[in-house]
């Protein structure tokens, strides 16, 4: 029954973005567009996102980059670095058709370590057999019209416990999303200054230090350590599984260099199994050597929003500047929208 | 007015300081595409972005695409590859990103590698920029509507890989005067190296001394090294369009449909199946009447050319996906098709041999040898059971 109803959601994300929209072009049954630009471009991109998903799934994160997936993954960088694919019926049904699969996948239970799924920009899950946390989960564009659609970005935050964020920013805080967790009893642990007063479960840290939350009812400890988007407060979020493993999201740090001081020593006190850095962090080489991670997986590629195209950052450029990190010998996994790993100690 | 005096020591602060400025100011002004090796953080210059964005992706393509080569099924890998290179060859600036003339050009050059290769049977393939082909078989080498594309200054093959190519042919075809199909500096390049060029009537007149011309009319049938050479009177729009019909003696029938655009055509094309038993059609994707073109010619095999043809505005620049689509959409007729871009090679057996195409190749006690209508062969050809 739930194999049925999975089917007929992913039929109805298929049927966002039908291949032929209403035309005047005499021959679109014929795919000429000579004249109509902007409909081949709709047909391109329909025909580009449907094949980069089909070898995404083929291939799937791993530490080693295939061929195929490294090309899927540049194949998508050059759709999202075309504007012209902006806000496109191809666009959403490609997003939409992958974090249905995570709204599927939540539902699989995990029996052993940790399951990370990536949404879209900064946005992570972190499954454990006990509980469920999601970092910075937002639905992407606007309001009038989210990238995610709300069936599915709601449903994925049912399936959640709880939800940390790291900064104010609409590209990884979303009031709608934080009250669908206070509204079935679950706690948002969010930065200094945010949502104060909003509803007793979103909780605003009261300062912006090294604060330890525990959450005995999910087996977890929150540490939340002080970084900072130039002067922003920007919560660090430290997860800690009891018994299983500890994640960290950097959220957006940058700009700060006093920060670096005191992350050079995260690893001192904190035993971090998956970092998941920002892909644009600043001096990622210190960072990754500050929290001395066994396993990194980048996020934050191809936020769309307002960024011109070269603050889009591409699935390649984490791959040459992870090159460039190589001699510190800390394995990294490369996901996309949509995507998830099973990590074990 | 005060006329300034400086020291010897101020006038070397100054030298000093400008030594120390001037190498800022040169790296402000000139395009910085070398300087984001070490960061790859391009904000503030996305143009330099998608020239990196492209050199990353061209040799992924290339390295895909030789992986997974042309075949009558499709593959969801090489899919892949043809429509991210669509993707980049529709960007308006293409021609900004070098890493296109790399790509074009390290193809060819592949490719010239394996005309070098013997043909034992039947006729390779190979595909070149726009509608350009050569088709060689054990016994001759012939290049159509070979063009390098580009502009004079900045063309897509460079002069020694078109030298290459014209070096291992014995034929140039010129299907019709565009320049999508026809280029006199390829033509001369031909002649000068002493081989033949076909080229429709009219053409190039002041060199008519190095040529040959053909026409329905006048030359319907020739013969080169053995293979016999038919001239249809093709059209595109008013101007000549030979369709060339290569009998390759049994190795194969292969037709080549140029620029074909005229309606007045179809009636004879409707019914050239009677007349040719044409094994490979290489014909324009981008035809409104496709479905007419294959019914006529009735081909066991349909390769596509044209696609990206990058002198035309983006929205007819032909692409492999809309190709796949418009042979999907005709798949009632049953005709099968493989999916080419440049550079590469497709072999096809001769029409007597369809199953070596599929299942050619057995073992015997540990020898190689090739199937044929229930006999074996050698690879060399020489029947043995």
């Amino acid at each position: 029954m739930k194999h049925a109803l999975f089917t007929l959601l992913l039929l109805s994300v298929a049927l966002v973005a039908p291949a032929q929209t209403t035309t005047d072009n005499p021959y679109a049954d014929r795919y000429i567009y000579w004249g109509y630009l902007s409909e081949y471009k709709l047909g391109q991109a329909d025909a580009a996102y449907r094949s980069i998903d089909d070898m995404l799934q083929a291939y799937p994160p791993q530490k080693e980059i295939v061929t195929p997936r490294e090309l899927a993954l540049v194949s998508l960088d050059a759709m999202l670095h075309d504007t012209d694919n902006d806000a496109t019926e191809p666009f959403y049904a490609f997003i939409n058709t992958r974090m249905a699969r995570v709204l599927n996948e939540l539902d699989r239970p995990v029996t052993k370590g940790l399951r990370i799924f990536k949404l879209y920009n900064d946005g992570f899950i972190i499954k454990s057999s006990k509980a469920t946390v999601a970092i910075d989960l937002i639905p992407g564009g606007s309001d009038a019209q989210p990238f995610i659609r709300d069936s599915i970005i709601y449903g994925i935050a049912d399936k959640c416990d709880a939800l940390f964020i790291s900064h104010w920013h609409p590209d990884h805080a979303n009031l709608n999303i934080a009250k669908s967790f206070a509204a079935r009893g679950k706690r948002v642990i969010a930065p200094k200054d945010l949502w104060v007063g909003v509803d007793p479960l979103i909780q605003p840290l009261t300062a912006h230090q090294a604060t330890d939350i525990e959450l005995p009812e999910l087996d977890i400890t929150l540490h939340v350590l002080p970084g900072h988007q130039g002067d922003i407060y920007n919560n660090i979020n430290v997860v800690e599984f009891h018994g299983v493993g500890t994640v960290a999201q950097t959220g957006d740090q940058w700009g700060n260099y006093a920060d670096l001081v005191w992350m050079d020593k995260v690893y001192q006190k904190y035993d971090i199994d998956v970092l998941m850095p920002n892909c644009w962090i600043d001096n990622m080489e210190r960072v990754l050597q500050g929290f001395s991670p066994r396993l990194i997986i980048t996020g934050h590629e191809n936020e769309l929003g307002e960024h011109s195209i070269d603050h889009r950052e591409a699935y390649w450029i984490t791959i040459k500047k992870m090159e460039l990190l190589s001699d510190l010998q800390i394995p990294y996994i490369l996901m996309t929208w949509g995507e998830w790993f099973d990590y074990q100690k | 007015m005060k006329h300034m005096s400086l020291s010897p020591g101020r006038w070397l602060g100054i030298l000093l300081v400008f030594i120390g400025i001037f190498p800022f100011a040169v790296s402000a002004q000139r395009a910085p595409s070398s300087s984001f090796d070490d960061t790859y953080i391009f904000w503030g210059y996305p143009d330099d972005y998608l020239s990196y964005q492209a050199q990353i992706a061209y040799p992924l393509i290339d390295t895909m695409l030789q992986t997974y080569p042309p075949t009558l099924t499709p593959d969801k890998n090489r899919q892949l590859a043809l429509v991210t290179l669509d993707q980049l060859l529709h960007e308006a600036n293409y021609s900004r990103r070098e890493a296109f003339y790399t790509f074009v050009n390290d193809r060819m050059t592949t490719m010239l590698a394996k005309v070098d290769k013997p043909v034992p049977y039947g006729v390779r393939v190979f595909k070149l920029y726009n509608s350009g082909f050569v088709l060689k078989t054990k016994d001759i080498t012939i290049a159509i509507d070979i063009v390098p594309g580009g502009t004079a200054a900045k063309p897509f093959l460079s002069e020694p890989v078109i030298y290459e190519i014209a070096d291992r042919c014995d034929a140039l075809l010129v299907t019709n005067a565009d320049s999508q199909h026809a280029n006199r500096s390829v033509a001369d390049v031909f002649m000068l190296l002493g081989k033949t060029v076909i080229v429709p009537d009219g053409l190039w007149r002041d060199a008519e001394a190095g040529l040959q011309y053909a026409s329905a009319e006048v030359t319907p049938t020739m013969d080169m090294k053995g293979t016999t050479l038919y001239v249809l009177d093709g059209h595109r729009g008013k101007e000549k369009n030979n369709i060339y019909i290569m009998d390759f003696l049994g190795r194969g029938i292969v037709a080549h449909t140029g620029a074909q655009d005229n309606d007045a055509d179809w009636e004879w094309i409707d019914e050239i199946h009677n007349q040719f038993n044409v094994d490979i059609l290489l014909t324009k994707s981008a035809n409104i009447r496709l479905e007419t073109m294959l019914a006529g010619f009735q081909p066991r095999l349909v390769i596509t050319s044209h696609e990206n043809a990058m002198e035309n505005t983006v929205d007819r620049r032909e692409s492999y996906w809309t190709t796949q689509k418009r042979v999907q959409s005709l798949a009632d007729l049953n005709i099968p098709n493989v999916l080419m871009t440049w550079g590469e090679t497709y072999d096809y057996a001769d029409a007597d041999s369809k199953k070596i195409s599929s299942s050619r190749k057995v073992l015997r006690n540990g020898i190689l040898y090739i199937e044929r209508k229930g006999s074996l062969y050698t690879p060399a050809g020489i029947k043995v059971k």
